[in-house]
């Protein structure tokens, strides 16, 4: 059976939540960087056939992990850390977790509680400076932190983390939850603007700073140093034709230490969607839709310094093209840290190419990676 | 002209005509005492049809004097509501309630008149048992000789048929059972609706008509039928292979042909998970017009156990939300001149989600049908018109925000003759066109009009020994264009003696699907214009093989074994994607494949198989993706064992392993490998004024833990028992 629109709300709100992981690597700096030779390139296939990805950081050959059918995983992006990848389903596929280890390529799920809808899954460490897998649970308006003693998982929750808990992060001793502020149990509609709450380590306060014109039922954050960047999708109407833009995507940098936005920057007007990552150049790059007609991506490279958008063309965001000269629209980007962009491109039946342009934005090389890639990573 | 009429009466003591079907046939209005009825298949691939007299040892003599029965001369159905006038000597005109009417002794010639179909005078020339008349649709070729006059179905094709009743004794309380009877099938259900594969097709490449209707819905090309009720059908025939000329744009797969029944029956199902099912069907003449009615009220929980394989770790769970609730009425008039069918459904079910997925829990839907043709015999020529209409709404409790409802409508005009014969060729025609609209929520409107022209014609070669036909069409679409499609057929007669025949046969047919409305839609990402997506083109579909069959005194034998070929050029894909799922034309589909079918009938037992073997592959992007949901291998066996007037029916399906994403082969996304039983004991018991018969089924005896679309699991074994009362079947 056919609805209108099976999945609109949750990939909207997956694709918007292509979240950044590496938050060890890198700097607010560019010029503070040293190269670091690539260790490989994952591609998370979010469809059809789902499961990672494994790429050479030349590119040259790939494996293949397969993690379930959709109908138990239906991830529109995952995080990264110590060779650890986490991707979550939501509750339209079983409200599982998934943990790969990427050096042994084996993964082990975990089911999260019943119609909570996890958004993401990230590690974190425990105050005994145990390892902790938190999720943010949509529909729950809760934190799962999960443990894993012996082969079992335990699951403690951190509750009142908001309206539509998707994305968290520590900071110190507290753990900062991105609160989307959307009507997530029914259809993702917009409540307001994104809200960071802050959750002491020890007590039941809570710390709200509301994001200002930061809207979107897909809101995630990057934190490096003693800042965050929150971002989110955007607000749309797609109960009706033509689908109506609200509020473009945006993102904000927030320093944690003074709990204060340091500014905003709002996306190109008319597009919609804002998937940010931290690429090891220490430039942030933002996926977009152009608009909500074509849908095309469009990948934006920004200054972490003033949220600034670097463009080597007339457009706001980056002009990708082959050697042709032909334009190579591309989502997920990330730029290694020689500045070569990666990013991931569907073709017809989904077919997924990972596509590495040179830092003059030419396409040097493109690898088949499985089908329906939603989400990348340098590892 | 007499005399020529007399030429056209064929008497043929043995061959087809005396397999099952006719004695299924004679089972609507007779005592189905005889083995015979309970013949799981019928064959018509090239049986002589037009007039049989049956010298048919078993058969129930006395008390029915020379039975007559009616059939299509195309498809071998039975065909009820006739109307029959004996010429000599003069008698009243009577309506024929079901397939067959008992002749008075005395009675020499009869003009038989149904609307649809040319009119025939029959002379009754030797005495005996059971008449056949094949009656020749009007638009249909036929073939005239000294002896016959036959209408064939096309050159080189298979038709296979299945009668309803037949099915019922052997355990089918529904249609999906009776489908799940015909050769080469495979039924797809995830949510309680059902969808029919043929010759690895997708669902919505096979066309499922009702009398000639299309039930398919023109928003989803899909035709769900598992609704209809199954006292209101007669038969069903599968016809696999692509069927330009007379299904039109759809059928690249093949055809699925269901016949109203006429009959008068009650029957009653209880069976497991809360099955409750009761169907009528009535039937009585208003002067020269027989009327038909048809009711079925059906409710189920379905809440069967299954291991829940999908989460961390296997668990035993409960199917929740998976309940029915279904309510049907049939009805129709047929006049010598004139038929007229009605049907209208309503049906509400949970919308049960996959396996581990407890999000849908409150989630229902509810559709709705309504479905109407009429067509008039016009000199010689026949106009047919019909109508269909389709809502279908989706509902949370929980989430009413994202409640839908979609509104499809279709009507169609058709209109078919048949050109004079001339030295050379016979030929028909048929010129037709209709307009389809969607309207659902969100603002969305669509709409398509269509016309096609399409011809047809059939010639014999070398002395009757061949016979190859040839069909053309074009169709042109709103926003398709205009589709050209053409089949040719040979049939080639290696041996035709009385007691067996043998023929090669071959046939290359191409067929076109135009996007469906849904597609059309989805495949434009903002939803509100229709973005370019081609139709769906077969380039070709070729079948080559040999038919054959066996009559003895005790024995009759049919079969067929086919190689079978499907080139498809931008096929029609549904993918997901990161907004939405949407349909995309992948470069080229290719299926090549075997396929095979026998039926034998020896006394009490009567035992037919089929095998399929399909190599099918989507060829994009440089990636080979095995099309989803078409296993290596499949087949089919049924047994019948009749014992004075118990019957004992086993049957057996295997599916074999079946990739269920459209991605490269890899065993991890393949369902396994199953291996399905059921059986079903019925006994017919005749009373005064009615016939019984109860039916115990069992089926998937050997409680196969199988799911038929990825993550949603079907019932392990389970029961039913269905009584039946044919009244007045004396």
């Amino acid at each position: 059976m056919i609805s209108l629109f099976p999945h609109a709300p949750r990939r909207t709100l997956a694709g918007a939540l292509l979240g950044a992981a590496l938050t060890a690597c890198g700097s607010d700096n560019p010029t503070e960087t040293t190269p670091q030779p690539l260790k490989g390139i994952l591609v998370l296939d979010g469809f059809i056939q789902p499961g990672f990805t494994f790429a050479g950081d030349t590119g040259s050959a790939t494996t293949k992990l397969a993690l379930a059918p959709t109908t138990e995983f239906d991830a529109g992006g995952f995080t990264l850390l110590r060779d650890t990848a986490l991707a979550v389903s939501s509750r339209g596929a079983g409200d599982l977790l998934y943990i790969t280890d990427v050096r042994a390529s084996t993964f082990r799920r975990i089911q999260l509680p019943v119609k909570s809808n996890p958004a993401r899954a990230r590690l974190f460490t425990g105050t005994g400076g145990q390892t902790l897998i938190a999720a943010a649970l949509r529909d729950s308006s809760a934190i799962a932190l999960v443990t894993i003693a012996n082969g079992n998982a335990t699951i403690s929750r951190i509750a009142n983390a908001g309206t539509c808990p998707t994305d968290m992060f520590t900071y110190g001793t507290d753990t900062w939850i991105v609160d989307a502020n959307a009507n997530c149990k029914v259809n993702y509609a917009v409540q307001g603007d994104v809200r960071l709450i802050r959750v002491p380590a020890t007590g039941t306060t809570r710390d709200t700073l509301v994001l200002t014109g930061v809207r979107g039922s897909g809101a995630g954050a990057i934190v490096n140093g003693d800042v965050a960047y929150v971002s989110a999708g955007g607000d749309a109407s797609f109960a009706a034709f033509p689908y109506t833009l609200i509020a473009s995507g945006s993102i904000a940098k927030v320093d944690l230490r003074n709990r204060r936005v340091l500014t905003t920057r709002t996306m190109p007007t008319g597009s919609y969607g804002a998937g940010v990552k931290l690429g090891l150049d220490g430039f942030l790059y933002a996926t977009v839709s152009e608009n909500l007609s074509s849908f095309t991506s469009r990948i934006i490279k920004l200054r972490t310094d003033d949220l600034s958008f670097f463009s080597n063309g007339t457009t706001p965001w980056l002009s990708l093209t082959n050697s042709a000269g032909a334009t190579v629209a591309c989502s997920s980007g990330q730029a290694d840290a020689l500045g070569r962009l990666h990013c991931i491109a569907n073709g017809t039946g989904s077919v997924t190419s990972l596509v590495v342009f040179n830092s003059s934005y030419v396409e040097a090389r493109r690898v088949l990676a499985g089908q329906g890639g939603v989400d990348m990573a340098i590892r | 002209m007499k005399a020529r009429l007399t030429r056209r009466l064929v008497v043929v003591g043995t061959a087809l005509a005396l397999t099952t079907l006719a004695a299924n046939t004679l089972a609507q209005s007779m005592p189905t005492n005889s083995a015979l009825a309970q013949s799981p298949l019928v064959s018509s691939p090239r049986a002589p049809l037009q007039l049989t007299q049956s010298p048919q040892p078993q058969w129930p003599q006395p008390q029915l004097p020379r039975p007559l029965c009616l059939r299509d001369a195309t498809t071998a159905a039975p065909l009820p509501g006739a109307s029959v006038t004996p010429l000599d000597p003069p008698a009243a005109a009577r309506l024929v309630r079901g397939a067959c009417t008992p002749l008075d002794g005395s009675t020499r010639t009869v003009r038989v008149e149904r609307a649809g179909y040319r009119a025939q005078r029959v002379r009754i020339t030797a005495a005996g048992e059971t008449l056949f008349v094949a009656l020749v649709p009007i638009g249909a070729p036929q073939r005239l000789t000294t002896q016959t006059v036959t209408a064939d179905a096309p050159a080189g094709r298979t038709v296979v048929t299945v009668r309803a009743n037949g099915a019922r004794a052997r355990g089918a309380g529904t249609m999906n059972g009776l489908l799940a009877q015909l050769p080469y099938t495979q039924l797809r259900s995830a949510r309680g609706e059902t969808g029919v594969s043929l010759r690895g097709a997708r669902r919505e490449q096979v066309v499922i008509t009702l009398d000639g209707l299309p039930l398919n819905d023109p928003a989803t090309g899909l035709a769900d039928v598992s609704d209809l009720p199954l006292a209101s059908i007669a038969t069903a025939s599968v016809v696999p292979g692509a069927d330009p000329v007379q299904a039109g744009s759809g059928a690249s797969g093949g055809v699925v042909a269901l016949t109203t029944s006429t009959q008068r029956l009650l029957s009653w199902r209880t069976g497991a998970f809360g099955e409750q099912q009761g169907e009528g069907a009535w039937t009585g003449a208003l002067g020269a017009t027989r009327w038909h009615g048809a009711a079925s009220w059906r409710r189920a929980r379905n809440d069967f156990d299954f291991t829940n394989d999908a989460g961390v770790a296997p668990v035993r769970e409960t199917r929740v939300n998976n309940d029915e609730r279904r309510a049907v009425i049939a009805g129709g008039l047929i006049a010598p001149r004139t038929q007229v069918s009605v049907l209208a459904s309503t049906g509400e079910r949970g919308m049960v989600g996959a396996a581990n997925v407890r999000s849908y829990d409150a989630d229902r839907a509810r559709t709705d049908r309504l479905l109407a043709r009429a067509q008039q015999n016009i000199g010689s020529t026949v106009l047919g018109l019909g109508a269909r209409g389709f809502s279908l709404a989706y509902r949370d409790p929980t989430r009413p925000a994202l409640d839908t409802r979609a509104r499809v409508w279709a009507a169609d005009a058709d209109w078919r003759g048949a050109l004079a014969p001339s030295r050379w060729y016979r030929g028909s025609w048929r010129a037709g066109g209709g307009v389809d609209g969607l309207r659902g929520t969100g603002g969305v409107v669509q709409q398509r009009t269509r016309g096609f022209l399409a011809y047809a014609a059939q010639r014999e070669l070398a002395g009757a020994r061949a016979l190859v036909d040839l069909g053309l069409r074009t169709d042109v679409i709103e926003r398709a264009g205009t589709q050209p499609t053409a089949n040719l057929g040979l049939t080639w007669h290696l041996r035709r003696a009385a007691i067996s025949r043998v023929s090669a046969v071959a046939r290359a047919a191409q067929a076109v699907r135009v996007p469906t409305l849904y597609d059309l839609y989805f495949s434009s990402p903002q939803r509100l214009f229709v973005r370019t997506l081609n139709p769906e083109r077969v380039t070709l579909d070729a079948s080559a093989g040999f038919t054959g069959g066996l009559t003895h005194a005790r024995v009759m034998a049919s079969g067929e074994v086919l190689v079978v070929s499907r080139n498809t050029r931008d096929a029609i894909v549904w993918f997901p994607g990161n907004f939405g799922w949407s349909p995309a034309n992948v470069g080229r589909e290719t299926l090549r494949g075997v396929e095979a079918r026998a039926a034998l009938q020896h006394g009490p037992v009567s035992l037919a198989s089929w095998v399929t073997s399909y190599d099918a592959q989507l060829l994009s992007n440089g990636l080979r993706i095995p099309t989803p949901y078409v296993p290596r291998l499949a087949s089919g066996t049924q047994l019948a064992l009749t014992r004075g007037a118990t019957v004992v029916s086993p049957n057996v399906r295997y599916q074999g392993r079946r990739p269920y994403t459209a991605g490269p082969r890899n065993p991890f996304f393949e369902l396994p490998a199953v291996w399905l039983a059921d059986a079903a004991i019925s006994h017919h018991r005749s009373a005064r004024r009615a016939d019984v018969v109860v039916t115990l089924a069992i089926d998937n005896v050997n409680n196969a833990r199988w799911q038929s679309v990825r993550g949603f699991p079907m019932p392990g074994r389970s029961w039913s028992l269905g009584i039946t009362l044919h009244p007045d079947a004396r």
